[in-house]
């Protein structure tokens, strides 16, 4: 049973989603409340090796129906998705 | 210390803290209570100030410019301003950009701003936390060292002070933890002060630039404790760390930021505000192939407590949108202010223009759209994000290229289907055939230095050799470049096939219902990014093309990159990509008089003796003569045959090439420029891609000096024998030192780098007198260096210059001039660098160069500058975390030989960081590995020179506050002692053993005070240092105390210090689980601890997946100690075993070891009773048993 200091259930039913979702509840995590269930090490994103350009999306993708005073919209972002890549 | 952790709640990054200076008590009964240890925000503000306000605008931009490239806009927020919007200033500061709404957010309670230095606005706020705890208070963090003590803990609702951070704020905080390690101490007083409603100074000092480094552990401790503060004194001590639950969302803010760098991105129209009916423009992140599959992972592993504002809220619920707000805030971050020039739209322009504009402003909101204008705008906005994500369906097609077969021009893509689950897990979607990241930090960081592959060739700093399987897709074995896959096992399931044999009829369980028209669909996509394809579309079932050098080289050079980053499986030949014309440099070594001075390469060898040198242009291990590169320049293609292989060339490359011929390089140079040539390794466009020298020039350049070399003798002087690599050690390092040369020994732990380099300096003082020697270490091996010098070279005269009355201006000199060996630290030699940058040393050793690693740290720099003859770096982990670390100690060794920074940065770094470059990690290994001498303990040669089980002492040393308490507890106990008699008396010695050797383990095991653990112990701050190398080589150590109290304080910190699973067992658990931590312990693969009490582990278990031991305190029972090291070392175990005790120099702890080693025989007939004999002690004998030593303190 939860304790919320007053004796009063826990706000907005706090335990169904995360229940509804598989997880185990916090009253199950308490030795690992404050922990990952894994190393760090493991879920850092890995190294971009593949040298895509920033504007991959822009090029593989139909561009939408979009236009922003007359101008296609992906032909506005061309640019600035490149520069985010540092090209 | 203040443990700062971090939550997620509803746009914003909270942010709170527990301060271990609070000690945990009971607190009221009001609902929900307040947390009886948190830190206020003023000490929270305070302490973050020291990461946030040690940046300046300049140096912001620099760490963001990952993300962005440009400076941070003012006020910047990606925050959802719909439930945050800005509201004025409220402090009256340029930074301060207003008080968010946030008491509409549930479980948040704002209480007024706090401007962080730099545009960086938090908002002061109160949250409400589920935490775990008992009935008078709430659990501590394991990070924090307090004690726990609740029976039976239950989740309770607490209120904790807070700051919330905008995602902007977010990305600054959590960007700045990327060196997680301990942070702090804030120095107040000199920095911005922000003049705000809670009047904080913020500094400039300390931050996370250096904090990291380890070897600022000694300063980090003093200057927190003595900082001086100008803050409302609740900061009291300021220095802080991250608690997991931040780091984790450290790590989920790199996600985010390298979802924005990689334009993995796309604009949307969402409905945001507490009603749900406000429509705004964000910037939402396109999760397909390997950052997809990275969710579930970091779904699992978020704390708990991340999510445990007022509910207990579903992981993957919280990390998506903590993901959308921090792509979204640094999105923001990155683009332009404006994507469109021309005037501001105004509440009646048409949505996408308004839409636009809102996409990179302060305010993402769009009040007052038209339903109609919302719809058709979001519609298309929908539909282009849910075509992204048909980009990374379950199964695509793959493109191999083939090249043809004898003499012709007949090239072949082959089509074909594999599940993109494996394209995902290999990088470049499967380029490299099988080259796999394993999550494995060793080997990620290239086993520690790319020359160990000249070793052992299984460094994880990849070499081309993946490349060499003829273009297999993962699972296509057995494939000889036929593309008809006969010839694999059939026990191996099938991951790819051809599209020719898809439509012949052959089938996988992965393979959709209409292979054929999948196939079709993704080259009509496909198509997009590479044109030419659309030859492929003629055929009504695409199978393959027959295409020329000229499409083939297209397709190599453009077609295949944007390919394989949209998710496509591609293959291409081995050749592919690699280095196509480079430099051989051949020399050889000079007879007679043309050798001049140092022998040019032979006999007595210098620096400045000549070889002759020639230089030639060659693709592999080819020269290549003028004729036949003026054949290669005036071809139209640049993809060429060149003698039965095929290269592509550069415009560039051959003009370079043709200028080489022409000058003809060669003639006579001298060795050092020749070592300078070689390291520099050519230019961009025409690289040394080989070496042939003879001679011991040759040895040197080869990389396998140590083997080569003629071998040095070991030196009549030391105490012991060399194993027959340390004999090729000490080689090694006599040659380096004899040219004046400085070098890196980075053999792994346990190898003996203290008794090759004791050897050495031995060695070089039976033929002369040479200067003393410096060497730098980390304060807590100061004690290990004295007691091996005296082991192993007691001729050697050994001066410690450290601590408070340590010998100062011509004392020191003097003796100085007395030494061989002068010992300090890191710390002290930068403290003291003026007096010890005026004596003249043969050589500056820095032990754990780690501690080095950041080139523009104090330390480091301080180090570099103290003149000396020559330098060697001492290290088990050359490269922690990226290749920079190693150019800081290599300059360390040999100043400037690697070049500039900048240069090696783009020479080697970022080709073999971002792209693993086959060429550039075979130049970096052609460039350092002369100066590298690395073995592992896992080479087969090292194996067979070793005992299968090592015993090695470990001498720490006490801290002031150590060897305070152990004082007290003597002079109090020995008054016990003196004035009892019979059983009570043995029961105070029994006692006074007891207190003191817990005064050796930690000062907080004797007073039980739940204080913190973090630098008070010199055995704990060695164990440190030893389970992070353990850990870093990838093994597994078992860690043995006597003391349970001891074990439960270590396992939650040294689990959160080392970021690694440390598992405890103990008389208190039931068989049940003990099994269990054995299976773990045995079963899986990842490196980690197992902490076990002596008495409840010390016979039975078999736990063989150990390679390390150690023994935290003594039992004095040898057979006690034995039987508990044989858990790792007995039957079944395959590997050397390394076991380690540690003793407490010039403590009881070490005189009771002299006891046991002088009286070996003794010892097994007394000692062997365990302590008892102890007792019989007279009291005089225990006084001096006891008595604490002059060099027993730090």
């Amino acid at each position: 049973m939860h304790d919320t200091g007053s004796g009063a259930r826990p706000p907005d039913g706090r335990t169904s989603k995360a229940q509804s979702s598989g997880e185990r509840t916090f009253d199950e995590r308490i030795g690992d409340f404050y922990s990952p269930a894994v190393s760090l090490n493991r879920l850092r994103p890995r190294p971009d090796v593949t040298g895509a350009p920033a504007d991959l999306l822009l090029r593989a993708l139909e561009p939408p129906a979009v236009k922003v005073r007359h101008i296609p919209l992906v032909d506005l972002l061309r640019k600035p998705y490149r520069e985010l890549g540092g090209d | 210390m203040l443990v700062v952790h971090g939550v997620w709640v509803d746009g914003f990054l909270g942010v709170w803290a527990e301060d271990t200076a609070r000690a945990p008590r009971s607190v009221s009964r009001a609902a929900p209570r307040p947390h009886p240890f948190a830190a206020s925000t003023t000490a929270l503000a305070t302490a973050l100030g020291g990461i946030l306000g040690d940046l300046s605008i300049e140096a912001l931009n620099e760490a963001l410019s990952e993300v962005s490239g440009r400076p941070l806009p003012r006020g910047a927020s990606g925050g959802r301003e719909a439930v945050a919007a800005p509201q004025g200033a409220a402090t009256g500061t340029p930074a301060a950009t207003g008080t968010p709404s946030v008491a509409r957010i549930p479980g948040v309670t704002s209480t007024g701003t706090v401007a962080t230095p730099a545009d960086t606005t938090a908002v002061e706020g109160e949250l409400v936390l589920l935490l775990p705890g008992s009935a008078s208070g709430p659990l501590p963090s394991p990070e924090s060292g307090l004690a726990s003590r609740a029976r039976s803990p239950r989740i309770s609702a607490w209120r904790v002070p807070a700051l919330l951070f905008r995602p902007a704020g977010a990305l600054r905080l959590l960007g700045s933890l990327s060196d997680l390690g301990p942070v702090g101490p804030v120095g107040l007083g000199t920095g911005l002060g922000t003049g705000l409603g809670v009047g904080l100074g913020v500094g400039s000092a300390g931050g996370a630039g250096n904090a990291g480094d380890p070897g600022n552990a000694e300063e980090a401790g003093d200057a927190g404790r003595t900082g001086d503060t100008e803050s409302t004194g609740e900061a009291g001590d300021l220095v802080w760390e991250p608690a997991l639950s931040l780091r984790y969302l450290a790590v989920v803010a790199e996600h985010a930021r390298g979802l924005v760098r990689r334009g993995r991105i796309l604009p949307q129209l969402v409905l945001e505000g507490p009603e749900g009916d406000v429509h705004a423009a964000r910037w939402r992140p396109v999760l397909t192939g390997a950052d997809l599959a990275a969710l579930p992972a970091l779904t699992a592993a978020m704390p708990p407590v991340c999510r445990a504002v007022v509910r207990e809220r579903p992981a993957g619920e919280v990390l998506r949108e903590a993901l959308d707000g921090l792509v979204d805030g640094a999105a923001r971050l990155s683009l332009p202010g404006r994507l469109i020039l021309g005037n501001r739209p105004g509440p009646k322009t048409a949505l996408p223009d308004r839409w636009l504009y809102a996409l990179t402003g302060e305010d993402a909101s769009l009040p007052g759209a038209r339903q109609d204008e919302a719809t058709a705008l979001g519609e298309a906005l929908t539909g282009w994000f849910d075509s992204a994500h048909e980009l990374g369906g379950p199964v695509r097609v793959c493109f191999r290229l083939i090249e043809p077969a004898g003499d012709g021009d007949s090239w072949r893509v082959e089509f074909g289907l594999a599940p993109a689950a494996d394209l995902d897990t290999v990088p470049g979607g499967g380029h490299d055939g099988g080259e796999e990241h394993t999550g494995d930090r060793r080997r990620e960081r290239g086993g520690g230095h790319p020359g160990e592959q000249q070793r052992d060739g299984d460094g994880g700093l990849h070499e081309g050799r993946e490349r060499e399987n003829g273009g297999e897709f993962p699972g296509d074995r057995g494939r000889e470049g036929d593309g008809n896959g006969r010839g694999r096992e059939d026990h191996e399931p099938v991951r790819y096939l051809s599209a020719e044999r898809i439509r012949a009829g052959e089938r996988a369980p992965w393979l959709p219902e209409r292979p054929g028209e999948l196939i079709r669909a993704d080259l009509s996509r496909a198509v997009r990014l590479h044109p030419d394809l659309y030859v492929a579309l003629r055929a009504p079932e695409p199978v393959a093309l027959t295409v020329e050098t000229a499409w083939a080289f297209s397709f190599l050079r453009n077609g295949a990159p944007m390919l394989r980053a949209a998710g496509y499986g591609v293959r291409l030949p081995a050749w592919a990509g690699r280095q196509g014309l480079g430099l051989k440099l051949t020399t050889r070594t000079l007879t007679g008089g043309d050798a001049g001075d140092g022998g040019g390469g032979g006999e007595g060898f210098g620096l400045g003796g000549r070889v002759s040198v020639r230089l030639d242009v060659a693709v592999g291990d080819h020269t290549i003569s003028a004729e036949e590169l003026a054949g290669l320049a005036a071809l139209r293609i640049p993809l060429v045959r060149v003698r039965g292989r095929w290269v592509e060339l550069d415009d560039q490359q051959v003009k370079a090439a043709l200028k080489v011929i022409e000058q003809r390089g060669g003639g006579e140079r001298t060795v050092g420029e020749v070592i300078r040539e070689v390291v520099e390794g050519g230019d961009e466009r025409l690289p040394l891609i080989a070496v042939d020298a003879d001679g011991l020039l040759g040895d040197l350049l080869s990389g396998e000096a140590d083997r080569r070399l003629t071998p040095v003798a070991p030196p009549r002087a030391l105490r012991g024998s060399l194993r027959p690599y340390q004999e090729r050690g000490l080689s090694w390092l006599s040659f380096l030192s004899g040219l004046g040369l400085g070098g890196i020994l980075a053999d792994d732990m346990g190898l003996g780098k203290t008794v090759s380099t004791l050897s050495l300096l031995l060695s070089e003082r039976e033929t002369g007198t040479p200067a003393p020697t410096l060497l730098v270490c980390p304060m807590s091996l100061i004690g290990n260096w004295q007691k091996e010098a005296s082991r192993f070279a007691p001729s050697l005269r050994v001066h410690v210059h450290h601590g408070g009355t340590r010998r100062r201006d011509e004392e020191l000199a003097a003796a100085v001039r007395e030494a061989d060996l002068v010992v300090t630290t890191y710390g002290t030699a930068l403290r003291d660098l003026g007096a010890l940058a005026g004596l003249g040393w043969e050589r500056v050793v820095c032990d754990e160069a780690q501690a080095i690693k950041n080139s523009s740290a104090q330390q480091s720099r301080a180090v570099r500058s103290i003149p000396a003859r020559t330098r060697l770096a001492l290290t088990g982990t050359p490269v922690e975390n990226h290749l920079a670390e190693l150019w800081s100690i290599m300059e360390f060794c040999n100043p400037g030989l690697l070049g500039p920074a900048r240069r090696f940065r783009t020479r080697y770094q970022e080709p073999i960081e971002t792209r693993r470059d086959p060429d550039a990690t075979a130049a970096l290994k052609r460039a350092t590995g002369p100066f590298v001498l690395r073995r592992l303990k896992t080479d087969r040669s090292i194996i067979s020179d070793l005992p299968e089980k090592q015993e090695m002492k470990v001498w720490c040393t006490l801290t002031p506050e150590q060897a305070e308490l152990y004082r007290a507890v003597t002079g109090e106990m020995l008054g016990r002692i003196d004035a009892s008699t019979g059983i009570e008396r043995r029961g105070n010695v029994l006692a006074t053993m007891t207190k003191l050797k817990q005064v050796c383990n930690h000062p907080a095991q004797l007073l039980k005070d739940g204080s913190r653990l973090a630098g008070r112990s010199g055995k704990l701050a060695r164990l440190e240092e030893l389970a992070e190398e353990i850990v870093e080589e990838g093994d597994k150590a078992l860690v043995f105390t006597q003391y349970a109290a001891f074990g439960a304080l270590l396992q939650p910190y040294l689990a959160a210090h080392l970021d690694r699973p440390v598992l405890w067992l103990h008389g208190g658990l039931p068989k049940r689980k003990r099994d269990a931590l054995v299976e773990r312990f045995q079963g899986q693969d990842e490196p980690m601890l197992f902490l076990l009490s002596l008495k409840a582990a010390g016979v039975g278990l078999n736990l063989t997946a150990a390679t390390h031991v150690v023994h935290v305190d003594r039992w004095w029972n040898p057979a006690v100690e034995d039987q508990a090291t044989d858990r790792a070392f007995r039957i079944g175990q395959t590997r050397n075993v390394q076991v380690r005790k540690f003793i407490c120099l010039d403590t009881l702890e070490e005189r009771i070891d002299e006891m046991i080693e002088r009286k070996k025989a003794l010892a097994q007939s007394v000692v062997g009773t365990g302590e008892d004999w102890i007792t019989d002690l007279s009291t005089d004998q225990l006084r001096e048993l006891f008595r604490l030593g002059p060099g027993a303190v730090s």
